[in-house]
C-alpha cells in the first residue's frame, strides 16, 4: 500500500504547481473582469448579467487549461515511463492514480470557482443601490444557469451530474498523461474535443436538473468509462511480467 | 546471472536482434558496441521489458524478468527517464519508497561530487546535468545490473572521464554493468569484457585481459571484427574529387 500511495503522492507532487497557477489564474481574471462589471454598475441579479459571463467563460477556459498543465505535468522531452515500468506497481494501477489525482484537481478548481462566485455574488449584492441581500445571492443560485450548474445547493441530479464531470475530466486528463508518456499519441485533439463539450454543458436550470442534468450525467458517464477503458486496455496489469509494446 | 537465449526481435523487415544468445554474470562490466541500428537500445529494451520480443528468452537467475524481479535492474538512457518536472529531492524520495535497495548515500555522494542542485526541476538542469542525474539515479536504485544506452551523449570528455573514474570506484562486486556506447577509444579501462553487435548478431564476445595478453587494443579488436577498410576514406575521396589523396 506505501507504494501504491507514493505514486499518488508523485502525481501529487507534479501536479500541485499547476493546480495552484490554474486556480491562482483563475481567480485574478475573474477578480479583474468581476471589478470591471461593477465599476460599469451592479446588477439586482446575476442571472444574465455581465458579471455572470464574467465568472462563467473565465472558468470554462481554466478547466481548458488545466487540462493541458496536467497532462503535461511530468514534463516533457523524457521518457520516464521507462521508470513508472521498473516498479512493483503495475502501469494499470498507476494510471488509476492518474485519473483519481486529475479528478481531484478539478474537484479543487470546482471549488475554487465556487468561492470565487459566491464572494462575487456577495460583493454585487453589497454594492448594488437595490438589493436582496444575502437572500438574493441564494436566490441567485438558482436563478442563474451557470451558478446552478456550478452549485446546485439542493439539486441532487445536478450534484450528481458534476461529480460525474470531475470523474469524467479526471480520466480524460490521465489518458492524455499516457499519450504524451507514449509519445507519438494523435488523442489530445479528441480528448479536448470532448471535454469543450463536457464545459459547454456546464450551465444548467434550476428545474431542469432531472432532464438536462440526467442527460449530462449520462454523457459525463460515457465519456468518463470509455477514457478509462481505453487507458486500462493501453497499460499493462503487470501479471504476467510481459510489456507492452512501447516504441 | 543474466542470460538471453536465442532472443529475436523484428521491427517490420528488420531483423533488429537475430538469435542473440549472451550470459553476464554478477560484478562484469561489459561494453555493448556496433553501429548505429545494430540493436544494442533494442537488446537493452527487451533485457527491462520495455518492448516485446518475437522469440527466445530472458533469464535473470533461471526466472523470468517480472515485476517481482524488475527492480534488480536499472536504466540510464540518452532518452532519460527522470521526471523533468519534479527536483532530484522528489526523485530520491520516490526512488526510496520503490526501491529497497536504494543508496541514499551514493545519491547525495554523487550529487554532491557533480554538484547538481537538489532543489531545482530537472528540467532546468543543463543537457550535460541532465545525462549526469540520469547516471546517478541509476547507480543509486540499489541494483544489481545497471544498464546504460549511450548515457554520456552530450557531456564533454572531463566529465566522461570523471564518470568512468567514480564509477569504477564506488561499484560493489556484485554490481554488473552494460554499457552501451560508440566511445570505443574511452572506455578500454573501465570495462572487463567487449560484445560487438552487428546487424542483430552478436559477433564478437571478448575479455578485454585477453586482448591485453594478445598486444591488442580494443579499437584493433573492433576494426578487425567488422572487417574496417582502413583505405575505404581514400577511396571514396578518389572517386568523388576525380584524383588521389595526398594523405592516403
Amino acid at each position: 500500500m506505501k507504494k501504491q500511495v507514493s505514486v499518488f503522492g508523485l502525481h501529487v507532487r507534479a501536479v500541485l504547481p499547476r493546480l495552484l497557477s490554474a486556480a491562482l489564474g483563475l481567480l485574478a481574471v475573474e477578480l479583474i473582469l468581476t471589478g470591471v462589471c461593477m465599476i460599469r454598475g451592479t446588477a439586482i441579479t446575476l442571472a444574465g448579467s455581465d458579471l455572470e459571463h464574467a465568472l462563467q467563460y473565465p472558468f470554462r477556459a481554466g478547466i481548458l487549461a488545466l487540462q493541458v498543465l496536467l497532462a503535461s505535468c511530468f514534463g516533457s522531452n523524457s521518457r520516464y515511463g521507462y521508470t513508472l515500468r521498473r516498479l512493483r506497481v503495475s502501469e494499470r494501477c498507476v494510471f488509476l492514480w492518474s485519473c483519481a489525482c486529475s479528478a481531484l484537481c478539478y474537484a479543487v478548481l470546482w471549488c475554487v470557482q465556487i468561492m470565487a462566485s459566491v464572494g462575487a455574488a456577495f460583493w454585487n449584492a453589497s454594492s448594488a443601490r437595490y438589493s436582496a441581500g444575502p437572500q438574493g445571492v441564494f436566490v441567485d443560485f438558482y436563478r442563474s444557469g451557470f451558478l446552478h450548474g456550478l452549485f446546485p445547493l439542493a439539486d441532487g441530479y445536478v450534484w450528481t451530474r458534476n461529480a460525474l464531470f470531475v470523474l469524467a475530466l479526471g480520466c480524460v486528463t490521465a489518458y492524455m498523461q499516457l499519450g504524451m508518456r507514449r509519445k507519438g499519441s494523435r488523442s489530445w485533439l479528441v480528448c479536448m474535443g470532448l471535454t469543450l463539450l463536457l464545459v459547454l454543458c456546464l450551465p444548467v436550470q434550476y428545474g431542469a436538473g432531472r432532464s438536462t442534468g440526467i442527460f449530462h450525467a449520462i454523457a459525463a458517464l460515457l465519456v468518463g468509462l470509455a477514457f478509462l477503458g481505453f487507458g486500462l486496455t493501453q497499460t499493462h496489469s503487470g501479471k504476467d511480467g510481459l510489456a507492452d509494446e512501447v516504441d | 546471472m543474466l542470460e538471453l537465449k536465442n532472443l529475436c526481435k523484428r521491427y517490420g523487415q528488420t531483423q533488429a536482434l537475430d538469435n542473440v544468445q549472451l550470459s553476464v554474470g554478477p560484478g562484469e562490466i561489459v561494453g555493448l558496441f556496433g553501429e548505429n541500428g545494430a540493436g544494442k537500445t533494442t537488446l537493452m529494451k527487451c533485457i527491462l521489458q520495455l518492448i516485446l520480443y518475437d522469440a527466445g528468452g530472458i533469464t535473470l537467475d533461471g526466472k523470468l524478468i517480472t515485476r517481482q524481479n524488475i527492480g534488480r535492474f536499472s536504466f540510464a538512457t540518452c532518452e532519460h527517464s527522470f521526471f523533468p518536472a519534479l527536483t532530484a529531492k522528489a526523485h530520491r524520495d520516490f526512488y526510496e519508497e520503490h526501491f529497497e535497495t536504494f543508496l541514499g548515500r551514493r545519491f547525495e555522494g554523487l550529487m554532491d561530487f557533480f554538484q547538481l542542485p537538489m532543489d531545482k526541476p530537472i528540467r532546468s538542469f543543463s543537457t550535460g546535468q541532465k545525462n549526469q542525474f540520469e547516471v546517478i539515479m541509476a547507480l543509486s536504485q540499489g541494483a544489481d545490473y545497471i544498464l546504460m544506452d549511450e548515457p554520456f551523449a552530450g557531456n564533454d570528455i572531463f566529465n566522461r572521464e570523471d564518470f568512468y573514474k567514480v564509477l569504477l570506484g564506488i561499484l560493489e562486486p556484485h554490481e554488473t554493468v552494460i554499457l552501451s556506447t560508440h566511445l570505443i577509444e574511452e572506455v578500454p579501462g573501465f570495462i572487463g569484457r567487449a560484445v560487438l553487435l552487428h546487424h542483430g548478431k552478436i559477433v564478437g564476445d571478448t575479455q578485454t585481459a585477453e586482448l591485453d595478453e594478445q598486444g591488442k587494443t580494443l579499437m584493433d579488436y573492433v576494426k578487425e571484427t567488422y572487417s574496417y577498410q582502413s583505405d575505404r576514406v581514400s577511396r571514396a575521396l578518389t572517386e568523388l574529387t576525380g584524383k588521389e589523396d595526398e594523405d592516403a
